[in-house]
């Protein structure tokens, strides 16, 4: 176990170092230089080559990357091209939206996928396995911003039960903010969750239909303690291993369900970062989702290997 | 009609695994007939949505993109079924046009990742070298670059168009697909019948294309169906964002990123495209969902 959990931290370490080589990479194609930018199209060559020795971008590409990558680790991310404030901060006011809906939207995915699931696998054979089948099928049909959508117009529009837009800050009350962001998360999780549902419904048939199963019910189990001893570990392997696909989707959710409900957070940023050229915005913001995505799928994958210990003798 | 003993309802004759278990009763013709529903509900969705971006190819009751003015955000009236939009374009033109971007798009973002992920699947799982472990890690790595972020780049690079999206999408399927056929294929190879072919002598190719790849068939085909309504969701996030197809054209999601403006006065707008939306990914799970019990049911 040690041995493996070693391995999988060097693999990260490494995996980042090249998720970042790449963004780094791909984030020097992009057209037109920062001082450009700042300087307007009026700009001089010579104005430009003094902003670009003032901004550190006349140095090797490998300089600044090193530039990057010691500000990355130390914290200090200097200040945005474009607007001047520090990095950093704007990133972290950011990220106190981002991340607590995405984990708002995780549980609340998994709840609606446990209920559905569960319900729709023990009861397949009947109409009430039929409904939810059809509930869960076209619960995947309304992707996130369209579920958006549809939530502001019913939930905050006819009935104002709940706020559509904006986002008044932690400082400001934690109720109201959570609040502002039940909304955004139900509406990342519907989908999310009627797209996990399948596969819990799916694995428990499978268990159901298992000789082991029926081993387990004529040792004179109930049925659910069978499911529950012999059941649960199967079917969280089914989960687990869509999950990696669950985070990203929810990641990418996020972005379009900020935007939709303007809520300021990462994904905000980055739209708008990328409308106003700051590249050093978007490398920063590129760099902690997909580091993000990483962790979380090392994550998924030492969880897998805890309830299903015969992966380790695959690696 | 004379009943069996086995189906009368009656305690003691129904066996008691049968009573506790919430599984073990005989395939019946209702589950035959579900299928067969679904299958001819989905296929009716699905033909309707691409008949009408066929349709849309040589008619639509207007020019979708040109602009009236006068008829500024109606609602629906006979002359324009649907209404008009905020700039006065004829609302249904724009869905059926739309549907056409839709549908390309979500055809060639799949075909894309469905293709090189099988294959580097299969490679990855027949194949167990440093180039299968480079892929394999290149993959994890991959991972973490969602549509949205290549979308980006791509973007920034090219200008952003159906194409750039189209291909973000694409690759950011690929890894998924390679990790999911890796399975079943390694589960294959490893099977006893692969073995008896290998001690045949026959040639890996041989193995791939007449034992491992019939077997990942069906897997292929739900991943397929299932990252086809993928890609026209993300299609249409990115041109919500405006990272995919750009404005003028009517993306679904273009109409959307539209009519969010006037989201409090004329919800109706938002309406069809969500509505377009929702529609075709209901088409083709349910299309799927159909097609992999019918493979399920051969393979038994």
């Amino acid at each position: 176990m040690i041995r493996y959990l070693c391995h999988r931290l060097v693999y990260l370490t490494v995996s980042l170092v090249i998720a970042s080589c790449i963004i780094f990479a791909l984030i020097d194609i992009l057209p037109g230089s920062p001082a450009e930018v700042i300087l307007g199209t009026q700009a001089t060559k010579s104005s430009v080559a003094v902003l670009n020795r003032h901004l550190g971008l006349d140095s090797s590409l490998y300089s600044q990357y090193l530039h990057w990558i010691s500000g990355l680790t130390t914290l200090h991310l200097g200040n945005s091209y474009i607007s001047g404030q520090p990095i950093a901060g704007e990133i972290a006011s950011a990220a106190e939206v981002t991340f607590p809906l995405i984990g708002l939207a995780i549980l609340l995915s998994l709840l609606i996928a446990t209920i559905l699931g569960v319900t729709g696998g023990i009861s397949y054979r009947r109409k009430l396995g039929t409904i939810i089948l059809g509930i869960s099928q076209i619960g995947i049909s309304f992707p996130s911003f369209v579920a958006a959508m549809l939530l502001i117009i019913i939930v905050g529009v006819k009935f104002q039960l709940l706020p559509t837009t904006g986002f008044s800050g932690w400082s400001q009350g934690i109720v109201g903010s959570l609040k502002s962001l039940v909304l955004p998360a139900l509406a990342l999780s519907i989908a999310e969750g009627c797209f996990l549902s399948r596969y819990i419904r799916s694995a428990l048939i499978d268990v159901l239909n298992s000789n082991y199963y029926r081993t387990a019910l004529a040792k004179g189990l109930t049925p659910v303690k069978a499911l529950w001893r012999h059941g649960r570990r199967n079917i969280a392997v089914e989960v687990l291993t869509v999950s990696g696909m669950q985070i990203i989707a929810l990641i990418v959710g996020a972005v379009i369900v900020e935007s939709v409900f303007s809520l300021p957070g990462l994904g905000t940023l980055l739209i708008t970062s990328i409308g106003n050229r700051d590249l050093s915005v978007i490398r920063d913001i590129c760099f902690i989702l997909s580091g993000f995505v990483l962790v979380m799928n090392l994550i998924v994958d030492i969880a897998y290997h805890i309830i299903d210990p015969r992966a380790f003798n695959d690696a | 009609m004379h009943k069996g003993w086995w189906q009368r309802k009656g305690k003691l004759l129904v066996s008691p695994m049968k009573q506790r278990s919430f599984g073990f009763k005989k395939a019946s013709a209702t589950t035959e007939y579900k299928s067969n529903l679904t299958f001819l509900l989905g296929a009716t969705i699905v033909s309707v949505v691409l008949a009408i971006g066929l349709i849309s190819l040589i008619w639509t009751p207007y020019n979708p993109i040109s602009y009236f003015s006068k008829h500024i955000l109606q609602g629906p009236t006979s002359a324009h079924l649907l209404g008009t939009d905020q700039e006065g374009r004829d609302e249904l033109s724009r869905l059926m046009a739309g549907t056409w971007i839709t549908l390309y798009a979500g055809f060639f973002a799949t075909a894309i990742g469905i293709f090189f992920g099988t294959l580097i699947g299969i490679y990855v799982a027949m194949f167990r070298n440093v180039i299968s472990e480079i892929i394999m890690r290149a993959g994890d790595i991959l991972l973490a670059f969602p549509a949205l972020l290549i979308a980006t780049l791509l973007a920034a690079r090219y200008g952003s168009s159906t194409v750039t999206a189209m291909a973000a999408v694409g690759i950011a399927f690929i890894p998924y697909v390679m990790r999911v056929t890796r399975v079943a294929a390694t589960k294959t190879y490893n099977s006893d019948f692969v073995l008896i072919a290998r001690s045949y002598g026959l040639g890996k190719l041989y193995i791939a294309a007449k034992h491992i790849l019939p077997n990942i068939v069906s897997l292929v085909t739900l991943q397929t169906t299932l990252l086809f309504s993928v890609a026209i969701l993300s299609e249409a996030g990115l041109s919500y964002l405006g990272l995919g197809t750009p404005p003028p054209s009517p993306a679904w999601g273009v109409m959307l990123s539209d009519s969010s403006n006037t989201i409090l006065t004329n919800p109706l707008l938002v309406l069809w495209p969500t509505l377009a939306i929702a529609l075709t990914i209901l088409g083709f799970n349910l299309l799927a969902d159909a097609m992999v019990h019918r493979l399920d049911k051969r393979s038994k």
